[in-house]
Order: C-alpha cells, then sequence, then structure tokens
C-alpha cells in the first residue's frame, strides 16, 4: 500500500468512534487499502459504499446540486462516511453513533484533496 | 413471469435472491460438464446451452492452469468488459461443484456481485439436498440430461 | 405463481416469437412486477420493433417505474407506427399533464374522445384539465395509482407554506419516485422535480441496503455536500422520502435541522392524508 494512502487512513481511523477506513475503488466497489476494526466486513464497506455513493452522485447531478464532495449516512446503530477523491477512488469509514462527525470529515476531505493532488 | 427458471428447485429461492441482490442479467448454475440446473434472464435456449458449454470450458481451462501451478483450483474469476461484466466461480454443494455463471452490467459492480455471490454460493450449499448427490454423467446419457434440462428450463 | 403468468409464460415459451408477450409484461406490471414486465417487453420488442401495442406496453412499465422520459419515447414511437393508437395518445396526454403542459394534454384527450367518444375515463380526464382539479384526471393509462395524485408544480398540495424554499428546493416522494408535494427548480428556474424524484428513489433503497447489511440500523438522513449545494434526504413514515437542497453558505448543521423540521411537517401531512 502507497505511503501516503496509508497514512490518510491512520489519522481517520485515529478519530473517535471511526470502526474502519479504507480506500476503494469507486467503479468496481472494492477495497484497495484499508484499516478496519475486528468485525468490520470490509468487502461489504466497499461495495456497499461504492454503490451508495454512484447513486448520490446521480441524486446530485439530478438536483443540480453539481460535484459531491462528501456524503454521511445517517443510521440509528452507525455513520458511513465517503468522499470522492481522484482516480476512480472513494475514501470510506465506517463509524458508530459516537464519532466525532466534523473531525472524521475534515481528514477524510483532507485525504481526498490530497489524492487529487 | 420471473425470468429465472430451475431444473431443481432448490435452486430456485437462492437464485432469485442473488440476482435481485447483485442485480445481474443473467445467471447460469451448471455443473462442471455444463449441464444447467438453473437460469436467469435467458430468453432461448440456444444463447443458454452457449454461455453454460463456455462458462463451463472456461473453467475446465483455469483448473487445469491451476493444477500446473500447484493450487488446487482457483477461487473465482472475473472479466471485465466495457458494458459488461462476467463472474465465474465454482461452488461446493452436497449435490457435488456447480459452476456460477455471472453477467452484469454498469448498474452495479465486481464489488457487489462478489459480495453477494458468497451469500448465494453458501445457501447453495445450504438448500442442497444431501442424500442425492449427483451421479457422474456419461457420454452417453449427457444428451438426453441435456435435453430435458431445456425441456423444463424452457417449457418446450 | 399465478395461473395467468403461468400460463402466458408457457404460451411464450412454446413459441418465442407470439406477440402474448405484450400479455405477460402487462400481467407481470400489474402484479408489480415491474423489472420482470421491463424484460419481457423488452425482449419481445427486438423480435418485433413496429409492434404498436409493445411500446405502448412498455411506455406504461416505465411510467410505473417513474422514467417519464422512457414512457415519452415508447409512446412517441407507438404513434409513429400506429398514429391512431389509443393507448398510447391516453398515454402522451397524462404525460403533457404531469408536465403542466394543460392546453397540449386537452387537445391530446380530444382527440383520444374523437375517436372513442365511449371513452368515460377520457372525458372525465378532460373535464379535469379544463377544470385545472388536481385529482380529476383519470390515472394514467396503465399506470399505478398512486394514494396523492401527482400533480403539475403549480397544483401540488402546498405542504411546506412559510419554508424557505418550499416550492423550488424542497421535495415530497413516495417510494416509487412520484412527487407528493413541494418541488425542485433547475438553475433555470425550470421544474425539475420528477427528474429528480426518479433519481432519489434509488438513493433511499441503497441506503436502506446498506444500513441493513452493514448492521447500522434503521437509516436516518443521508446528507450530501456538493460543488453547488447541500442535499439532505431523509425517509418519512412508511415508504416517503423528503429532500432538502440548502445552499452551500447554510452549515450542514442547520441544514439538518431545518430538514428535520420540514420532515416534521411532512409526517403531519401524511398521517392527515391517512398515508
Amino acid at each position: 500500500m502507497s505511503e501516503p494512502l496509508q497514512r490518510a487512513l491512520d489519522r481517520i481511523s485515529r478519530v473517535r468512534g471511526v470502526r474502519g477506513s479504507m480506500w476503494v475503488a469507486a467503479e468496481d466497489g472494492i477495497p484497495v487499502a484499508q484499516l478496519l476494526m475486528e468485525g468490520v466486513k470490509g468487502k461489504a464497506v466497499a461495495a456497499l459504499a461504492a454503490s451508495l455513493a454512484r447513486k448520490v452522485s446521480g441524486a446530485a447531478a439530478a438536483t443540480g446540486a453539481g460535484r459531491v464532495r462528501f456524503v454521511q449516512m445517517e443510521a440509528a446503530g452507525g455513520t458511513l462516511l465517503l468522499a470522492p477523491a481522484a482516480q476512480d477512488l472513494l475514501i470510506v469509514a465506517l463509524a458508530d453513533s459516537r464519532v466525532n462527525v466534523g473531525l472524521a470529515r475534515l481528514e477524510m476531505i483532507r485525504a481526498a484533496e490530497a489524492a487529487l493532488a | 413471469m420471473s425470468t429465472t427458471t430451475v431444473v431443481e428447485a432448490w435452486t430456485e429461492a437462492p437464485l432469485v435472491r442473488y440476482v435481485g441482490q447483485a442485480s445481474a442479467r443473467l445467471v447460469v448454475v451448471m455443473t462442471p460438464s455444463g449441464q444447467v440446473l438453473a437460469q436467469h434472464g435467458f430468453a432461448r435456449a440456444m444463447d443458454l446451452m452457449s454461455a453454460a458449454a463456455l462458462g463451463a470450458a472456461i473453467m475446465a481451462s483455469s483448473g487445469a492452469l491451476a493444477q500446473q501451478l500447484g493450487e488446487q483450483a482457483f477461487g473465482a474469476l472475473f472479466h471485465a468488459g466495457v458494458h459488461h461484466g462476467i463472474h465465474l466461480a465454482l461452488c461446493h454443494t452436497p449435490r457435488g461443484g456447480l459452476i456460477v455463471l455471472t453477467v452484469f452490467g454498469r448498474e452495479t459492480s465486481i464489488g457487489l456481485v462478489e459480495l453477494f455471490y458468497e451469500e448465494f454460493a453458501a445457501a447453495l450449499k445450504s438448500a442442497a439436498p444431501v442424500d442425492q448427490v449427483r451421479e457422474p454423467v456419461l457420454a452417453k446419457d449427457f444428451e438426453a440430461d441435456l435435453n430435458r434440462s431445456l425441456t423444463s428450463l424452457f417449457r418446450r | 405463481m399465478p395461473d395467468d403468468i403461468r400460463s402466458l409464460t408457457s404460451a411464450l415459451a412454446r413459441d418465442p416469437k407470439s406477440l402474448v408477450y405484450v400479455d405477460l409484461a402487462e400481467a407481470l406490471r400489474r402484479r408489480g412486477q415491474r423489472q420482470e414486465a421491463l424484460q419481457v417487453a423488452l425482449q419481445g420488442l427486438t423480435r418485433h420493433p413496429m409492434h404498436a401495442d409493445g411500446h405502448d406496453c412498455l411506455a406504461r412499465i416505465y411510467a410505473d417505474l417513474g422514467d417519464l422520459e422512457r414512457a415519452r419515447l415508447a409512446w412517441s414511437k407507438a404513434l409513429e407506427i400506429a398514429p391512431d393508437h389509443m393507448g398510447s395518445l391516453r398515454g402522451v396526454a397524462f404525460l403533457l399533464f404531469r408536465q403542466g403542459d394543460l392546453a397540449a394534454a386537452e387537445s391530446a384527450l380530444q382527440k383520444v374522445i374523437a375517436r372513442a367518444p365511449w371513452d368515460d375515463g377520457a372525458r372525465r380526464a378532460l373535464a379535469g384539465v379544463r377544470g385545472g382539479r388536481v385529482g380529476a384526471v383519470a390515472p394514467a393509462p396503465g399506470a399505478a395509482a398512486a394514494r396523492a395524485v401527482p400533480a403539475p408544480a403549480a397544483q401540488r398540495p402546498v405542504v411546506f407554506d412559510g419554508f424557505d424554499g418550499a416550492s423550488a428546493d424542497i421535495l415530497l416522494l413516495d417510494q416509487r419516485g412520484l412527487v407528493l408535494s413541494g418541488g425542485l427548480t433547475d438553475a433555470a428556474g425550470k421544474d425539475a422535480s420528477e427528474l429528480a424524484a426518479a433519481a432519489l428513489a434509488g438513493v433511499s433503497g441503497e441506503a436502506a441496503r446498506t444500513a441493513e447489511y452493514l448492521a447500522l440500523g434503521q437509516w436516518s438522513a443521508i446528507v450530501a455536500e456538493a460543488e453547488h449545494s447541500n442535499l439532505v434526504v431523509a425517509p418519512v413514515g412508511d415508504g416517503a422520502l423528503l429532500l432538502v437542497r440548502r445552499d452551500r453558505s447554510m452549515a450542514v448543521g442547520l441544514a439538518l435541522r431545518f430538514a428535520e423540521r420540514a420532515r416534521g411537517i411532512a409526517l403531519a401531512w401524511l398521517k392527515g392524508l391517512g398515508a
């Protein structure tokens, strides 16, 4: 795994409440690099996050909102966060309800923008 | 009508669920010799026969290659096209090994197909009747078995 | 498998070239099996590309799926083949009414009545169009009946009265992707509600699946920060969906609170409808 990608995952995973983070090939829904706690199913997170990202991007286009920068899906038992990056990559984080969303978001957008550079 | 049809009833429920979850366009469940047990999405027997024969051949070739490399078998194969992808895998059930060929389009992804294929394989293994191990198909029985399968699948 | 579908399936399997594919597709569509109906219709039309009834059937399926543009194309094709095709004339009238073009809808319905004076449904629809009454239009030919009748932007029920962007940035839709209330406009100020609704229905399904598979429980909101605006999507009651679009200048947290208020209003309205 490339060092910058790994460092990004390390920073995101240190945010309180994050149970796992990964880089995902957006078109294929396959993990490229990941850092997951025990019990987190990486393949499922990657495939479903990529599919959700695609659907949300379609809705954003249909509503004239433009290119999506960050998505947060809140649920009763946790949160899924994702940010599109360059070269058909997504940065994804799975978190529990206690997560510091603001901090996780900042780290993910930073990682996504670094991948764009 | 569901465009899912089966020769062996125990395959139907897992197959219907898999098709819905993975958004697969075409699915064939067959024996390693190419005999079809269930299918989804095919309208013509000829297309189904071709797909089954080719799928079985690809698995046989990759199995031979795996042996040359000292592997028992490759888990799954994936080919990506511009508009479609195919996923080909062997799963083991009490009824013997089964090959599953999945054709999918851009509305889904290989990640989703792989994810739900694993559940499908587990469901087939769980649903397969344990008291009817399939006998090896002899060449002289093959054509009769094939015709029976096609009749059942396309109700001719 | 119901008997009618079983017998139609057998008939088609016996003779894949027969025109029974239309009856089968229609039977599937009426049972709500729209994806299967779509496959049957599309396969039938590859064998019979000049079959007006087939294109009409396909259009009804697309209308049920909320894809009005494809429905329009299919009905146009049917009318190209058979200019007097009654089902397609009604279908086009329905689309025109949905798009708010009442004059064109009236003209289309008049053509239907001219050809079929006994068509009471078309007569009622024409009266409704002339009166401009919401819900007086006959259901789209073959389209699934909605409990709340989708209406053009100017005639949708006013639910979010008093909210900033009530008819331009807040949309309430049902699980099929059909607009219930509110509206969404594009950059040019034109109504983009139906296109947005169709796209959002897909988001809702995907969110539900994702939350279930990842054992996250019931999903409660999706917030998407995008280039031009922020979107909040939230489930409302049993199957409805709310979209709130806010300018990027509004903080995301505030947008979420705003959406929660709108959601409360929408829930109360739906409960009042008995939905």
